[in-house]
């Protein structure tokens, strides 16, 4: 093994850059980390070749323990994204550089030189400066230059990232060409999903700081694991159906799930199919073939060998559609497809069936449960019921005062899951202020929606009492609703069933966001939605409001949610959803947070606070940036 | 369009032309340029030449105005190379490393401008005097600072503190963290990465920070004033010399000084405008 890395961890501060990252690089590899930017994948070369410092874990190359070692004393070449050639040196002199430091006679430096200026094409260039080169050359000398002493490893950062894109493909091959011929192993970083395909030997495919899957480029695209993964490598269509016994249904269509899928009866289940896997065909297919149904081309474009095209299908029932994603309002389903750029399609409805798809796993949702340890129990019965209708994983967030205090609290979160039967779920525990840990948490793992409860004792509601309603919600839960990118699920009361879904928000009509991750929820859950719309006048809503709540209802119709709307008068928004919501006898009111969220704490007439003190059960807290 | 571009001409032509606009601004400027600067500077290379180059010659080289003159120069060169040395350096901290403190270090590194020199003068006495404790304990191991050359030393590198600092500073941002990490990677240690890679990124400005130190070094007045002591011979500058001679209505002798002095300066202001349109040229072909 050539690079290895054995739980690699790094932290800016209080955020999580690197996570647990293990790998294995064999000899002469080119192996491709592949990530969106800021998703830590620049960071992991750093720490490879000793620029930067693992807060955890070993670096080996080439079996050597190097994590404690300076990057002069790695040998690992490094290729900058913006080359970082020495600007007052000559091409050669830079390439001369490593070999001068390691006190390499002047002949054999220049022998070396010319070899390496030959491989990398730039011969007889040797005495220009930097500037008096084009990008693609001064990134083929700053190769050589990485190369020059012979390094045990090379590592590129983006190598190709400031070139354009016919430069850039020579390159790419020049590289490749290189790195055989002189058989070195390579890590290169790049977020570009082409050049990854193009180079790897093995693709690893990075994201917020965690390595999610490995392998030849072959097998990620066909068969890749994880909805993240599949829809970064390419585009594809992805659909969420349900598990019945060994069959996947969406819809209509039922497809056997493979045996190494696991799935419980009744659990989601993800289809992929990729654009070339879409069979497009005027006449009726034959018997057998898997039909999704008949679609019209919505869009099309013309790329040189081939036309892609999109189509609109009617929704199939109980399956809700990923990627591509749908715009608002969308009932139908949107299926991408490609056609030899010769086919011309006209607006003619075309059968649309599926030539081969693949199954992925649907991953957990993801509730976290912050708990005090003291808290009331209906945090964890609510916490129970939704990770059995949501099908949801659980972990227990336990936020000690200090360090000491931390194995205190994991004797009483241990015993108090063992009390609400939640016997499933993990538990974490942090130290530090309540606020910041939970907000960490949330920040560096993946999770769907924040539990937290809000202080059992409700004083009455006082309209225009400045800070009052945000004060007596305690500082946790008012930190929480300012900043945390999940839906916060403020648990009051003792109710524990969700049935029946209110989503509204203070201006006028819900959100576009609201909709979609209210009837998200709603269903896993098996829940009906009211759409609720507070008007001051007694009025209908106006054209546009209309058009919108419209398009909300053919969402979640698309979502096969069970979904109505409500018109209610109002001398203000919060008065018109308490209202409501006794009327309705609603088990959950689903609010979208509007506005600018720096002001929500301030504003004596919020919204939103003045709902979550005045009603006394469960309610959904949707920040205005959620995913 | 060429309608347009018709319409706009005579407009443009209106606003750049008339003898007036043209040649009014300049002559202005020019005008009071020579009115400040031209003709005071005439006049002392007049006064100091008016007995003739002989006469100019002997004033500059009598013992005490030469051994004045000696004593600037070579506490201006001692102050330019510690500034060359500590101001690179601090630069350096300054823009690579981070520090509780930074901030408030970097903004006290512009203090030294904002002091009157005399002040300085006032501060170094009352840190060094002899009746001081650190004084007196550096006397007590036979080193005077004030009243001495150390004095006129420390006062210099005072009052000339941010100039090779700020010279450097910018460059220095400018030059990527990416070079001295790519020798890094090429296993230079950070001595060499320094001496190899970010020495040869900074020394034009290095050389200029140093030069405007030695200019400022060699007509600084009013910190010497206070805390040299003046002795003829000694621990006399050149700039105190020459206020020595105008209290004593020698203005020959005293013009003669400053004219030697302000030719210094012109020259290595000169030197320095050399060295920046060099750098400027370099920057173009980048």
């Amino acid at each position: 093994m050539s690079i290895v890395l054995e739980n690699l961890v790094k932290r800016f501060g209080d955020q999580l850059v690197v996570d647990h990252v293990s790998l294995e690089v064999t000899d002469g590899e080119m192996f491709v980390l592949l990530g969106a930017s800021g998703s830590g994948k620049s960071t992991v070369l750093r720490l490879i070749a000793g620029l930067a410092q693992p807060d955890e874990g070993r670096i080996l190359l080439h079996g050597l323990d190097v994590t404690d070692l300076a990057p002069q004393e790695r040998g690992a070449g490094f290729v900058f994204q913006n080359y970082s050639l020495f600007r007052h040196m000559t091409v050669a002199e830079n390439i001369e550089f490593g070999l001068r430091v390691r006190k390499v006679k002047s002949k054999e430096r220049a022998k070396r030189r010319e070899e390496l200026l030959d491989v990398v094409g730039l011969a007889g260039l040797g005495r220009r400066y930097a500037h008096q080169l084009s990008g693609g050359q001064q990134q083929r000398v700053a190769l050589a230059r990485a190369l020059a002493y012979q390094p045990k490893v090379l590592l590129l950062d983006e190598p190709f990232g400031a070139l354009d894109v016919k430069i850039r493909a020579q390159l790419r091959r020049s590289l490749k060409r290189v790195q055989q011929q002189l058989g070195v192993t390579a890590i290169l970083v790049t977020h570009d999903q082409e050049e990854a395909f193009e180079l790897a030997d093995r693709i690893g495919v990075i994201e917020r700081g965690r390595l999610l899957e490995i392998g030849p480029p072959e097998t990620l695209y066909a068969e890749p694991r994880s909805l993240f993964v599949s829809t970064f490598l390419g585009a594809g269509t992805v659909l969420v159906g349900r598990a019945e016994g060994e069959q996947a249904r969406f819809g209509p269509l039922s497809v056997p799930i493979p045996c190494n899928v696991p799935h419980e009866d009744g659990a989601s289940v993800q289809m992929l199919f990729r654009p070339e896997q879409v069979h497009l065909t005027e006449q009726p297919p034959a018997n057998g073939a898997t039909v999704l149904g008949k679609g019209t081309i919505v869009e099309q474009s013309f790329t040189g060998t081939l036309r892609r095209v999109r189509l609109r299908l009617d929704r199939l029932p109980a399956t809700r559609q990923i990627s591509p994603p749908v715009p608002f309002g969308e009932e139908g389903l949107l299926v991408d497809a490609v056609l030899p750029s010769s086919v011309h399609v006209g607006d003619a409805e075309l059968w649309v069936s599926l030539r081969d798809w693949r199954i992925l796993q649907q991953p957990p949702f993801r509730l976290l449960v912050c708990d005090s340890g003291s808290s009331s129990g209906s945090l964890l019965d609510a916490a129970r019921v939704l990770a059995k209708g949501l099908d949801a994983s659980v972990t227990l967030l336990g936020v000690a005062k200090s360090e000491k205090n931390t194995e205190k609290l994991r004797a009483s979160l241990t015993a108090r899951r063992q009390e609400s039967g939640l016997m499933e779920s993990n538990i974490r525990l942090r130290h530090g202020e309540p606020a910041r840990q939970i907000l960490n948490e949330q920040a560096e793992s993946l999770y769907n929606v924040l539990l937290v409860v809000a202080r059992s004792k409700t004083p009455r509601l006082r309209v225009g009492t400045g800070r009052g309603p945000a004060r007596q919600l305690g500082a946790t839960v008012s930190a929480l609703l300012e900043h945390a990118q999940l839906p916060v699920l403020i648990v009051k009361g003792e109710r524990t069933q969700f049935k029946r879904f209110l989503i509204c928000t203070a201006a006028g009509e819900p959100g576009e966001r609201d909709v979609r991750l209210g009837g998200r929820i709603a269903r896993r859950l098996g829940a009906s939605v009211t759409l609720l719309y507070v008007t001051k006048d007694n009025a209908e809503p106006p054209g546009l409001a209309r058009a919108h709540i419209d398009r909300a209802l053919a969402t979640l119709r698309g979502m096969d949610v069970a979904s109505e709307m409500r018109v209610r008068q109002a001398a203000s928004p919060s008065e018109g959803i308490l209202a409501e919501a006794r009327s309705g006898e609603y088990d959950l009111i689903v609010l979208g947070s509007h506005g600018r969220r720096a002001r929500l704490l301030f504003e004596p007439s919020d919204i939103t606070l003045q709902v979550i003190s005045a009603w006394n059960r469960p309610i959904l807290v949707i920040p205005p940036f959620a995913v | 369009m060429s309608a347009s571009i018709q319409s706009m001409a005579p407009r443009r032509r209106s606003l750049a032309s008339g003898a007036m606009g043209k040649w009014g601004l300049r002559g202005a400027a020019i005008i009071y340029l020579g009115f400040m600067i031209v003709l005071p500077l005439s006049a002392i290379v007049a006064n100091g030449f008016a007995a003739g180059v002989k006469i100019f010659w002997s004033d500059v080289t009598n013992p005490t105005a030469f051994s004045a003159l000696k004593l600037t120069i070579i506490a201006s060169v001692i102050v330019s190379a510690v500034n060359a040395v500590m101001g690179t350096l601090t630069a350096y901290v300054v823009v690579r490393y981070e520090f509780i403190g930074k901030r408030l270090l970097n903004s006290l590194i512009d203090m030294p401008f904002a002091i009157p020199t005399l002040v300085t003068g006032v501060m170094l006495v009352a840190l060094y005097g002899p009746q001081r404790t650190l004084g007196a304990w550096l006397m007590g191991k036979g080193i005077q600072v004030i009243f001495a050359t150390p004095g006129i030393v420390l006062a210099l590198l005072l009052i000339t503190y941010p100039f090779v600092i700020r010279a450097v500073q910018p460059v220095l941002m400018e030059v990527e963290k990416g070079q001295e990490e790519a020798a890094y990677t090429l296993g230079a240690s950070k001595w060499i990465t320094f001496l190899h890679i970010v020495l040869p990124n900074i020394t034009r400005a290095l050389m200029t920070g140093s030069l405007l130190t030695f200019a400022r070094a060699l007509g600084e007045f009013g910190s010497i004033v206070v805390v040299a002591g003046n002795i003829p011979g000694k621990t006399l500058t050149a700039p105190v010399y020459i206020y020595g001679q105008i209290e004593s209505q020698n203005q020959r002798s005293a013009s003669a000084m400053s004219v030697l002095l302000l030719g210094l300066s012109f020259t290595l202001i000169l030197v320095v405008e050399w060295i920046q349109s060099r750098k400027g040229s370099a920057h173009v072909h980048q």
